[in-house]
């Protein structure tokens, strides 16, 4: 944090994980530290670039809801990712658009309407510690501490030409459904199912139980079957990786995940999917789709440009 | 040298070397790391060997999977003679096995392989252990090497804090934990010396590919070490 940093807001209270994300820190994995970073870039990048930031700006990531900040400073904002219904002083605040907000003023997120988390981005971003490149709060790495409530939080002084009122266009609005469907790149792994078990992963519907940043558990009424055990030698897991342990219970990685995994994996979901699993909550439902690594490059390329 | 490789997601290629825990497989990975490592690719954002296997995360945006195992390929099957003396790194990490400070499993572990604890102390200081990768959580060591007769399970209720420092044996594993965390391992004792330290640019102290060996300390050279040890004094370069 430099010294010309000024408080932007307060934290009222902030009953569910409020946390600095930004692009996470690559490069460091080998020594068993996690990328972290947003859990849905799609939604913290479209929020700086409404803003003219740079895309990796700090923002705050709330999730679920139950959060309420004051404003401390007026400020140029936009509120990206799920809808967990915000408001200012009361009145529903447009999401995905830039508009100004006053000293004074309380911004809450009450409950999730869409999706799950949501993004609080700012012009210049926001500032806290940085560690190894990266101002991403990971509590198991001794990398920062969620917010709670009395935290006063920074904004830096970088000067950007914020404009009011600026919007992304409708059509590139995600839209977070109660079902997704995400895309599997398969692992050599997989075949560690059974032929049977392997089909039925990619026919049935799963839900989603429960998840945190680091993952989630995902549920069927028929659990997977492995041809001998779940165990294998650990190999290297990322964002989007599906594991099978001896349950048959598919639990899928995200953002903290652990750098490297000992159980049977079936395969890894695809970059240009990965908001979608930011966005799953208790409820959801999910199915997935094989792909294969050779026409990826078409799924990726609108996001590309990102 | 046979090698195959897998997509893991759309995000990094996987280069697979064997399927077991086994030094000759490390030995392997340890040299193919260096030659990844070495050519310096473009895109390329993370390294990370595992026991048996590397993977090479790159910039999706910039390149390509079918570019990647490309130029992958090219540089492991370069004929690489230059690599006759590898670096090895041997870390003496100083462990109190103090009973009644540091060690709450160590007298049970003990018993229940019909050993003193001396005895205990003995056999799990006597190894250079090989520190095969690092994963679980930040610096973490995944170590072979344990002296088969202390081959212990983990607690059948994993403990809510392991703190940080914290020197155990699960399975055929000894590892020490660089960083708090909830943990199952049977903890025998305790180091002085920071393992992780997130202000530095270095953050962890034990790497893949380093050797280790533990060394018994008394209370009082814990206490003297964690006042004012410095970490060089316990590593051996060459």
């Amino acid at each position: 944090m430099t010294n010309e940093t000024r408080p932007l807001l307060r934290v009222e209270s902030a009953q569910l994980p409020l946390t600095v994300q930004d692009l996470g820190r690559p490069g460091y994995q080998h020594l068993g530290i996690p990328v972290s970073g947003a859990m849905d870039r799609y939604a913290l990048i479209t929020g700086n670039q409404l803003l003219n930031n740079d895309q990796g700006h700090a923002a705050l990531e709330i999730t679920l809801g139950g959060v309420t900040l004051t404003f401390i400073e007026e400020a140029v904002i936009c509120v990206t990712g799920a809808d967990l219904y915000a408001t200012l002083d009361g009145e529903i605040i447009p999401l995905w658009q830039t508009f100004k907000v006053e000293s004074g003023q309380t911004l809450s997120f009450e409950r999730p309407v869409k999706g799950a988390r949501a993004y609080l981005c700012v012009t210049g971003g926001i500032d806290s510690q940085t560690w190894l490149g990266s101002q991403s709060v990971f509590e198991k790495g001794q990398l920062g501490r969620k917010l709670t409530t009395g935290d006063q939080v920074y904004a830096t002084d970088k000067v950007t030409e914020a404009v009011v009122e600026q919007q992304l266009s409708p059509e590139l609005i995600p839209e977070y459904t109660k079902h997704m469907t995400l895309r599997v790149i398969l692992s050599p792994y997989a075949e560690r199912l059974s032929n049977e078990s392997l089909e039925h992963f990619f026919q049935v519907t799963y839900t989603f139980q429960k998840g945190d940043r680091m993952g989630c558990q995902l549920h069927h009424d028929q659990p997977l079957i492995h041809q001998t055990n779940d165990n294998m030698v650990s190999d290297v897991v990322s964002f989007g990786t599906i594991q099978v342990p001896a349950s048959g219970q598919p639990m899928m990685l995200l953002a903290d995940r652990q750098t490297t995994g000992g159980y049977t994996t079936v395969g890894t979901v695809i970059t240009a999917d990965h908001w979608k699993c930011a966005q799953l909550r208790p409820g959801s439902t999910i199915r997935f789709q094989s792909v294969s690594i050779h026409d990826v490059d078409q799924l990726l390329q609108p996001w590309k440009e990102k | 040298m046979r090698f195959s490789m897998y997509p893991l997601g759309n995000e990094a290629v996987v280069v697979v070397l064997g399927e077991t825990i086994s030094p000759a497989i490390h030995d392997d990975v340890v040299h193919h790391y260096q030659m990844i490592q070495q050519a310096d690719l473009h895109y390329v954002t993370d390294i990370v060997p595992t026991y048996r296997s590397i993977a090479v995360y790159y910039n999706w945006r910039q390149t390509d999977y079918d570019e990647m195992t490309d130029l992958i390929q090219d540089i492991l099957n370069q004929d690489d003679s230059s690599n006759s003396s590898p670096q090895r790194r041997t870390i003496h990490l100083p462990v109190c096995y103090d009973e009644a400070l540091y060690a709450p499993d160590l007298a049970q572990l003990a018993q229940a392989h019909q050993l003193t604890e001396k005895e205990v102390i003995e056999r799990h200081t006597a190894p250079y252990y090989r520190v095969y990768m690092i994963g679980f959580l930040p610096g973490f060591p995944y170590m072979g090497g344990l002296d088969s007769t202390l081959e212990t399970p983990r607690l059948t209720t994993p403990r809510a804090h392991v703190p940080a420092g914290s020197v155990g044996i699960a399975g055929a594993q000894t590892g020490v934990y660089p960083v708090d965390s909830p943990g199952g391992w049977q903890i025998i004792g305790h180091t002085p010396i920071q393992l992780y330290n997130p202000e530095s640019e270095d953050p962890t102290l034990i790497k893949m590919g380093d050797w280790l060996t533990f060394q018994s300390v008394t209370k009082e050279t814990y206490e003297a070490i964690k006042q004012d040890g410095r970490i060089e004094d316990f590593i051996e370069e060459g």
